[in-house]
C-alpha cells in the first residue's frame, strides 16, 4: 500500500511542478533536465554552442559542488555525449576553454542551473554530417539539436533551424506543443553562401531556409522563395509578368479597343482606363472560369467544357458586330473604316475567341 | 458618353476584382477551417498498437485541422496523461489539464474530459474533486466504462471501501478488462487477501493493455505482490518481464532494488537505485536508495539523499499537491515525529482511509505515544489488510505500549512478508520479533 502510495506521491510530485498557480515552476517539471545544441557549420570549421538548463531537483542533487565544479562536470558531460562525424568518420571536437554558469533562483527557494560551453573543430567537413547529443540520455526534458547557417556552406538538415525557447529560456506551453526530442542532427553539406533548408518546427514537413552570413542576395531570395519564404512576392512578381507577356498574345480585342479608342479620340487617360478594365475582367472572367471548371471537374472534364462554353460566349459577341455597323452606317464617315484598318494591320480577326476571352467580348458589349 | 459609362464601372469591376481576390486568398489560408466543419477526423490512420509519441502527433494534427471539437482535445489529454505514465514527464500534465480544460470549455458534458480531470485531480491528491468528475461522467455517459476507474480510486483513498467494492463490482461486471482486473487485485490486497490478489493481477496481465507500459505497469504491481508473499524468486521474474516490456522502466527498476535488499545485497541494489534516481528523482526511489543507504551503514549518503526527499515535499508544498500521509511516514521514520502526527492527523481529516490512520499511527508510536497509537493502528489493519509495513508498524505499537503478544502476532506476519518491507524495517521487524520472543 505504502508502495502505492509513493506511486501517486510520484504522479504528484510531477503535477506539483506544472500545475501551481502562480508559483515559478520549472515549466518542464523540476526533475528535468534540458539542453540544446547548436551547430553551425562553416566552410573551415564546425561551431557548437551547448547549452545546459537544469530544474531544481537536479541541481539541488549537485549543491555540494562548487560552481566550476558543476561547470567541469558539465564540460565533461559535453565533451563525451557530443560527437560529430562527417562520411561516416568521427572528426573531434575541441571544448573551448572556460564556459559559462549561472544558478538562477527557482520555486520553492530553490536554484536552477544554466550552463553554456563552446566546441570547435577546425576542419573542413563535407557531403553526410552527423552531429549527435548523448548527453543526459533517458532524461525527462527538453533535448533539441538546432542548425544555425555557417560561413561559405549550404547545409540541408534533418532537424529545425529554429529555436523557440530562445536558449532554453522560454518554453513553449502550448496545448499542442510537446518538448522537442531530437538528439541527432543529419546534415548535408555543400559549399554555399551561408544557407539551410530545414523542416518547420511545427506542422507539415515543409521547409524552411535561412540565411544569415553576407552572402548572393539573389540566391538567397530564390531560397527562400524556394522555401515557401518570400514566394509569394516572387509568384505575384512572375503572375505580373507572364500576364504582360499573356496580353500580347493574339485576340483580347486589342485591335477593336485601339480602334475603338481611335474612333472616340480617346485620351490617355481613357486609354489607361480601358486597358485596366479589360484587364479586371478579363482575370475575373478566368477565375470564374477555374472556379466552375474545379466545381465541375468531379463531374466533366474540363476539356468536355470548353466546346459548351462556347456558344454563349458566341452568342454575346454577335451583337457587337450588328452594332458597330449600325454606328459605322448611321453617320457617314465615321471611325468604323479605321477599326477595320486596324483590323487588317495586326493581320488578325478581329474575335480571336481562347477560351479566356469570353469577358472580354462582354465587356466590349457593355461598352 | 461610353467613356463616361466605362469610368463609371470600372471602380465596380475594380471593387469586384478585389473581392474575388479576398476570396480566393481566404479560400487559401482558410483551408483549415474548410476542414474544421467536416466530422472531426478521428486518428484513422493511426495503427493500434502505435507508440504513445505517435499518437500524440497524429492527435495534435486533429486538433489542428479541428479546434473546435471537443474530442480531440479529450483523446489528446488521454495520451499526455499516458506519456507521464511511460516517460514521468511532468510537463505532459500541463498539457493534458489544458486539453481538458479547452475540452469542457468547448463542451461541458464531454464525459470523457470529465473522466480526466478526475485522474488529473487524483494526482494532485485532490480525491474530492476527483470522486465528483468522476461521478458527473458517470451520470452524462452512464455506458462508458472509464470513469469507473477514476471512481474507484477515489473511493479506495477517501477510505469509503464499501462504496469502492460496489463500485468495482459493477466495473468488472461490466468489463473485465486490465483496468478493472488490476484495481480489483489491490482492493483484495487491502482486505489481506494476497493469493486473489494476484490471481486477478495475472488475469490484468493477461487481459493485456493498450501500451506495453500497461503491461509493465501490471507486471510491477504484480512483482510487488510476489514480494509481500514472500516470493522473491517470482518477484524478480515478473520485474524483468516488466522490463522487456519497457525497457529501463524505472519502477521495475526500484523492484529490482528491492529483490536485491530482499537477497541482502545492499550494494546492487544501492547502485541499482542511484541509476533510477538519477534518471527520475521521484521520492519514492529516493527513499528507498536513502533507507538502502542507511542499512548499509552509509549515513552520510543516506543525509544527502534524504535531504533531496526534504526539498522535493517542499516544491510539493509551494505547489498545493496534498501530501500528508507519505511525509507523515517520512518524518515519522526520518524527521521530527510531532510535525508527522500534524500532517498525519491533517490527512485523516481529508480521507478517512487506513493508509491515513497507519500513518497516524506510526506518528504517534514514534513520538513516544504507543498508547495513543494502538486505536489507530488498529484502524489501519481493520479490513484484514496484510501489509507488512503496516504490521510492522502495528507490531512496534504494541511492543511499546506493553502488549507483548499483540506485538509479537503481528511483527510474525510482518516478518513473513519481510521482503516486502524496506531495507531499513526488514531487519527491524526480525530484530524486534527476536527480542519479544
Amino acid at each position: 500500500m505504502r508502495r502505492r502510495a509513493l506511486a501517486a506521491l510520484a504522479v504528484a510530485l510531477g503535477v506539483a511542478a506544472v500545475l501551481a498557480p502562480g508559483a515559478h515552476a520549472h515549466p518542464l517539471g523540476n526533475v528535468s533536465v534540458n539542453h540544446l545544441t547548436v551547430v553551425r557549420v562553416s566552410a573551415d570549421r564546425v561551431d557548437v554552442r551547448y547549452v545546459l538548463d537544469q530544474a531544481e531537483i537536479p541541481t539541488f542533487r549537485q549543491r555540494d559542488l562548487r560552481p566550476p565544479e558543476v561547470l567541469a562536470r558539465t564540460r565533461a558531460a559535453v565533451a563525451r555525449g557530443v560527437t560529430l562525424s562527417a562520411g561516416g568518420r568521427p572528426v573531434t571536437l575541441r571544448l573551448a576553454p572556460g564556459g559559462r554558469i549561472a544558478f538562477p533562483s527557482g520555486q520553492g527557494g530553490l536554484r536552477t542551473t544554466r550552463a553554456e560551453v563552446r566546441l570547435t573543430a577546425r576542419t573542413r567537413v563535407r557531403g553526410a554530417v552527423v552531429v549527435r547529443d548523448a548527453t543526459f540520455a533517458g532524461r525527462v526534458g527538453w533535448r533539441a539539436v538546432v542548425v544555425r547557417p555557417g560561413r561559405g556552406t549550404a547545409v540541408r538538415s534533418s532537424v529545425p533551424s529554429a529555436d523557440p525557447t530562445r536558449g532554453l529560456r522560454a518554453y513553449p506551453r502550448a496545448v499542442l506543443a510537446s518538448p522537442a526530442d531530437r538528439a541527432v542532427a543529419r546534415l548535408d553539406v555543400r559549399r554555399g553562401a551561408g544557407a539551410v533548408v530545414a523542416p518547420r518546427l511545427s506542422g507539415a514537413g515543409t521547409e524552411t531556409a535561412r540565411t544569415r552570413a553576407a552572402g548572393d542576395g539573389l540566391a538567397a531570395t530564390f531560397a527562400d522563395a524556394a522555401a515557401g519564404r518570400g514566394a509569394l512576392l516572387f509568384l505575384l512578381l512572375a503572375g505580373f509578368g507572364w500576364g504582360a507577356v499573356h496580353a500580347l498574345s493574339p485576340g483580347h480585342g486589342k485591335a477593336m479597343v485601339a480602334a475603338y479608342l481611335v474612333g472616340t479620340r480617346g485620351t490617355a487617360r481613357h486609354a489607361v482606363a480601358l486597358g485596366a478594365t479589360v484587364t479586371v475582367t478579363h482575370t475575373l472572367g478566368v477565375f470564374a472560369l477555374g472556379i466552375v471548371a474545379l466545381g465541375l471537374s468531379a463531374a466533366v472534364l474540363p476539356e468536355d467544357l470548353f466546346p459548351c462554353s462556347s456558344s454563349p460566349r458566341g452568342c454575346s459577341c454577335s451583337p457587337s458586330g450588328p452594332a458597330c455597323c449600325a454606328r459605322a452606317c448611321a453617320p457617314p464617315g465615321t471611325p468604323a473604316t479605321t477599326a477595320t484598318g486596324t483590323t487588317t494591320l495586326t493581320g488578325t480577326p478581329t474575335i480571336t475567341i481562347t477560351a479566356a476571352t469570353t469577358t472580354t467580348t462582354t465587356s466590349r458589349g457593355g461598352a | 458618353m461610353s467613356m463616361r459609362l466605362l469610368s463609371r464601372l470600372l471602380p465596380v469591376a475594380l471593387a469586384a476584382f478585389a473581392v474575388t481576390l479576398a476570396v480566393l486568398a481566404l479560400g487559401r489560408d482558410g483551408s483549415g477551417e474548410g476542414r474544421a466543419g467536416r466530422p472531426a477526423a478521428l486518428p484513422q490512420a493511426l495503427a493500434p498498437r502505435a507508440s504513445t509519441d505517435e499518437r500524440i502527433r497524429v492527435l495534435q494534427d486533429t486538433v489542428r485541422a479541428a479546434p473546435t471539437r471537443a474530442a480531440g482535445y479529450t483523446l489528446l489529454a488521454d495520451a499526455y496523461l499516458q506519456k507521464v505514465r511511460e516517460s514521468g514527464d511532468a510537463s505532459f500534465y500541463a498539457r493534458a489539464q489544458q486539453a481538458v480544460d479547452r475540452a469542457l470549455r468547448l463542451d461541458p458534458g464531454d464525459a470523457g474530459a470529465l473522466t480526466q480531470r478526475g485522474s488529473l485531480a487524483l494526482a494532485r491528491h485532490d480525491f474530492r474533486a476527483g470522486l465528483r468528475d468522476a461521478r458527473r461522467a458517470r451520470a452524462l455517459a452512464p455506458d462508458v466504462n472509464k470513469p469507473f476507474g477514476v471512481l474507484v480510486d477515489a473511493l479506495l483513498e477517501l477510505g469509503r471501501y464499501r462504496d469502492a467494492g460496489r463500485a468495482l463490482q459493477a466495473m468488472v461486471d461490466r468489463r473485465p478488462d486490465l483496468a478493472a482486473y488490476a484495481r480489483v487485485s489491490y482492493f483484495r490486497e487491502l482486505h489481506g487477501d494476497l493469493d486473489g490478489a494476484v490471481a486477478a493481477m495475472r488475469l490484468a496481465a493477461g487481459a493485456g493493455g493498450e501500451v506495453p507500459e500497461s503491461d509493465a505497469y501490471v507486471r510491477t504491481l504484480l512483482g510487488g505482490l510476489e514480494l509481500q508473499r514472500g516470493r522473491v524468486g517470482a518477484a524478480r521474474h515478473e520485474y524483468r518481464r516488466a522490463l522487456l516490456s519497457v525497457p529501463g522502466y524505472p519502477a521495475a527498476q526500484a523492484g529490482l532494488a528491492r529483490v536485491d535488499v530482499a537477497r541482502g545485497d545492499l550494494g546492487g541494489a544501492i547502485s541499482r537505485l542511484r541509476r533510477v534516481v538519477d534518471r527520475l528523482p521521484l521520492p519514492e526511489h529516493v527513499i528507498a536508495l536513502g533507507e538502502a543507504e542507511l542499512a548499509a551503514g552509509r549515513p552520510a549518503a543516506a543525509r544527502r539523499d534524504l535531504a533531496l526527499v526534504r526539498a522535493e515535499q517542499r516544491l510539493l508544498g509551494r505547489s498545493g499537491v496534498n501530501t500528508d500521509v507519505e511525509l507523515a511516514i517520512f518524518e515519522a521514520d526520518h524527521g521530527r515525529p510531532q510535525r508527522a502526527i500534524a500532517l498525519a492527523r491533517r490527512a485523516w481529516t481529508a480521507a478517512r482511509s487506513v493508509r491515513s490512520a497507519d500513518a497516524l499511527g506510526w506518528a504517534l508510536t514514534r513520538a513516544g505515544r504507543p498508547r495513543a497509537a494502538l486505536p489507530w493502528a488498529r484502524r489501519a489493519l481493520a479490513l484484514g489488510s496484510r501489509d507488512p509495513s503496516f504490521l510492522y508498524h502495528a507490531g512496534i505499537a504494541a511492543r511499546d505500549a506493553g502488549h507483548r503478544a499483540q506485538a509479537r502476532a503481528c511483527l510474525r506476519r510482518a516478518v513473513a512478508g519481510r521482503a516486502a518491507l524496506s531495507a531499513l524495517n526488514g531487519p527491524r521487524a526480525v530484530r524486534a520479533l527476536d527480542a519479544l520472543r
